[in-house]
């Protein structure tokens, strides 16, 4: 019995000295929080950011997959001349847009910010992420791996182009149900306002756009944006309500990539053609189009019929 | 949601709740903590399909207590019609449970290879399976078996059958245990002792490490491999190296979580492995790897068809005509045949299965009449028939064999199986595979790591095929030195296991057979 207890007593030992050394053992870990939660993503697009040119990007697109399927700024550049960048990654919490944003804006000075609302609906898992900012080690223990897939194309300013086409089959009358505003929870909210914060001081004009999507977004979701742009005078636009969706012509058989979740190429051609308009009326961007400094851009436009 | 083996949810919360229970209950109730748990892991995986594995057992149960009850002949009846009765039960009852296993997982195959053959088309059904099928029927046929043979009695409880037929440790992935070989622990409610506790763990840690270091950072590299890069031959014998590499890690992480887990509440599981790569040939390969399986295959497979009337009739014509040394091998060859298509029809409802059966098929035949031609050729060059030369000619022959037959069992067709070993023979081109492998999920800090956890992986298996006696040796180190060994594969595998972001969750691979 004795010698059954002094076993146990052991166990235990052994495993209070094991929480000991994993709380020792998250302290080199946690200066690795400022990467971001989903720090290999945002690492990757911060990489891809940083191969432009300095001082080069007239205008950035933030966002999730939303973000990264819609907007093509090879496009933006081929009809207006206004140069910008996809900072969009796959499911990206808002927290970790406000990160990549401030290390975006390292290197670059743009005249105007899009962010793609669908971020603020997305927060990871309470208890993950507890976790990952007391014991870090778990979270970022592999701060060094590769990246195992890519997130949008450098060719495509680090938007994610594809033609694929599988059409959306549903009734259209989701946006137009009733619902009370889906509040924007408290965390989110405090980093929009932190974005917010964060442009007026960089002097950049911040734009909120919510790409299609007949799955994600709904009536209350597009209330509580616009309750905050209204409050903020920011300017807003949801290209799920009908009118907007009647003006760009958008076609749920042929535009869509995966059945109503995101946009196509041939999607993203039409938000991005309705979106660089409602840029020209924000700010009067400097048409690039005819500068040899931006010749690479033409050349990425014209090599193919992809963007025409 | 599930609870694979390597998540924390299954070892750092699950198994201790369940094991925390099991103890605090009276001894002869310990049993019913396990077939609670039992049913709540099956559900959390399967929800309503665990209906299936209650159908399957109730089913087992019953045929089984009859079949028991067959004890000795009725006076008055012939023994010989008595013997076929009862035969001809055991054969509906083996049928039945085999008819469940093929309805849901191999209609889709048998319709459209049909189809196939007959230029129709074939609208695939959506059928789900409930986990473990493929494991859980082996293991109530082998019952069934052992029950009309008289080497075990029948269970008179149907709950004591369940627990049994859905053992959370061995349900994902085995191994396929005997009923005789686990009644008695699984239902003596052994109480949990700080020995097997700590030894249980100790083994799971183990598990976690060959899955979660090496398996799961190779998984993204063989997909790449597998899917975009077919064309260039170095990263295709790159890809089936990797692939073989990770599914042993894979498989026989995932088993030794599962001996750790029956280990804590004290039920020895038997082992499913014995360094399959130090085999001498291919047959020797599958008695050291699934090794449940070979003997599930052996015994109610190999032996009776050996052993049937048919074999044993063409056996003595063949003898009678005086064909000896065919008729020697004429009863092995047949059922092996059996044991083979088997084997590739249990691995799942593709043709590249069944091939890959096939293709171990014709390395045994080839084995069987080169083994003892060899011995003796080794003989007359004065070569030892264990001296190095010999296992290194042996060992390379085993790697590419076993390389070459997970090639076309991890393609997705024959065709791209065969397009990626011709290439390797005429498309090798070896620098443009070194340049493009950091590019494929794994950068050199990733292949550095694996590479050395691969290493203590070989140098333990190399310890094991000595009978060096790891685990007694490593019970009498001194407190501090064996807790050092343990932190630092526990910080091991939270440093560098392949988890958290950027990680798509690796299934268990096994557990899709």
């Amino acid at each position: 019995m004795t010698g059954n207890f002094q076993k146990w007593k052991k166990i235990i030992i052994f495993l209070v000295l094991f929480c000991l050394l994993l709380i020792a053992g998250s302290l080199p870990f946690y200066s690795l929080r400022s990467m971001g939660y989903q720090f290999v993503s945002i690492g990757q697009k911060d990489r891809m950011i940083k191969k432009e040119k300095d001082n080069s990007l007239d205008a950035l697109f933030f966002g999730d997959s939303q973000c990264l399927t819609a907007f093509a700024p090879v496009k933006l550049f081929g009809e207006y001349g206004i140069t910008s960048y996809n900072c969009g990654t796959e499911g990206e919490w808002i927290g970790d847009t406000y990160i990549l944003m401030q290390k975006a804006l390292e290197k670059q000075n743009p005249s105007m910010i899009v962010l793609e609302t669908s971020a603020l609906y997305s927060k990871p898992s309470k208890i993950k992420y507890y976790l990952s900012q007391r014991l870090p080690i778990f979270h970022y223990h592999d701060f060094y791996q590769s990246p195992k897939k890519k997130i949008g194309d450098e060719a495509a300013k680090g938007s994610n182009m594809i033609t694929r086409v599988i059409p959306y089959q549903g009734d259209d009358s989701k946006m137009s149900e009733e619902e009370p505003a889906d509040e924007i929870s408290s965390v989110n909210i405090d980093y929009l306002n932190k974005i917010y914060q964060l442009c007026q001081e960089k002097n950049i004009i911040l734009m909120l756009a919510t790409a299609l999507s007949m799955i994600d977004w709904t009536n209350g979701k597009h209330k509580a944006v616009e309750e905050w742009s209204n409050a903020n005078n920011v300017t807003y636009v949801d290209y799920n309500e009908s009118d907007n969706l009647k003006q760009i012509n958008f076609d749920w058989s042929f535009d869509t990539r995966d059945g109503g979740v995101h946009v196509n190429v041939f999607g993203a051609k039409k938000l991005t053609l309705d979106i660089g308009k409602r840029m020209l009326e924000l700010y009067p961007f400097v048409d690039h189009r005819d500068d040899e400094n931006y010749a690479d851009w033409e050349y990425l436009y014209t090599k193919d019929d992809y963007y025409q | 949601m599930t609870i694979p083996y390597n998540s924390p949810l299954f070892f750092a919360i699950f198994l201790p709740s369940v094991a925390i229970l099991y103890q605090i209950m009276p001894k002869k109730y310990r049993w019913a903590v396990l077939l609670v748990a039992d049913y709540g892991f099956f559900f959390v995986w399967s929800k309503i399909l665990l209906l299936y594995n209650v159908a399957t057992t109730f089913m087992t149960y019953l045929f089984a207590r009859k079949l028991s009850s067959m004890k000795k002949a009725p006076e008055g009846t012939d023994r010989k019609v008595f013997k076929k009765r009862k035969h001809r039960i055991l054969v509906l009852s083996v049928l039945l449970n085999l008819a469940v296993l093929a309805v849901l997982k191999y209609t889709n195959f048998i319709g459209s290879s049909v189809m196939e053959l007959f230029g129709g088309t074939f609208t695939a059904l959506k059928i789900a399976v409930p986990i473990g099928i493929s494991y859980y029927t082996l293991q109530c046929i082998s019952y069934l078996s052992d029950v009309s043979n008289k080497k075990i009695e029948a269970e008179n409880n149907y709950f004591k059958l369940a627990l049994y037929t859905s053992f959370f440790p061995t349900i994902l992935e085995g191994p396929i245990t005997r009923f005789g070989d686990m009644a008695e622990n699984l239902f003596a409610g052994h109480s949990i002792t700080p020995e097997n506790l700590s030894q249980g763990y100790e083994r799971i840690i183990w598990g976690l490490f060959k899955k979660m270091i090496i398996a799961d950072h190779l998984a993204p590299v063989v997909t790449s491999i597998f899917t975009k890069h077919t064309d260039n031959g170095g990263l295709c014998l790159i890809g089936a190296v990797f692939c073989t590499i990770q599914l042993y890690m894979d498989f026989a992480g995932t088993i030794d979580i599962a001996i750790g887990t029956g280990k804590i509440f004290g039920i020895t599981i038997t082992e499913n492995f014995r360094q399959p790569f130090f085999a001498k040939n291919a047959g020797d390969f599958w008695r050291r790897w699934h090794i449940t399986l070979g003997t599930f295959f052996r015994d109610y497979i190999f032996y009776p068809v050996s052993l049937s009337r048919p074999v044993q009739n063409w056996t003595r014509k063949l003898n009678a005509s005086g064909h000896k040394s065919a008729a020697r091998y004429l009863g092995p060859a047949i059922a092996l045949l059996f044991v083979w298509l088997a084997n590739g029809f249990w691995h799942g409802p593709y043709w590249t299965y069944v091939l890959y059966g096939v293709y171990y098929y014709f390395f045994m035949i080839f084995e069987m009449f080169t083994e003892k031609p060899f011995e003796a050729w080794c003989g007359r060059h004065h070569l030892d028939i264990n001296g190095w030369q010999v296992r290194t000619f042996r060992f390379i022959k085993l790697f590419f064999i076993v390389i070459f037959g997970e090639m076309f069992f991890r393609a997705a067709t024959f065709a791209d199986g065969w397009k990626m070993f011709s290439n390797i023979f005429v498309n090798f081109n070896w620098k443009g595979c070194i340049s493009i492998l950091p590019n494929l999920g794994m950068n050199k800090w990733e292949y550095l790591m694996v590479s050395m956890a691969f290493v203590v992986v070989i140098i333990i298996s190399v310890l094991k095929e000595k009978h060096y006696p790891i685990r007694a040796k490593f019970e009498k180190l001194p407190t501090a030195a064996r807790w050092a060994v343990l932190y630092s594969l526990i910080f091991a595998i939270i440093l560098f296991g392949a988890y958290g972001p950027g990680y798509d969750a690796v299934a268990m691979m096994y557990a899709g057979f």
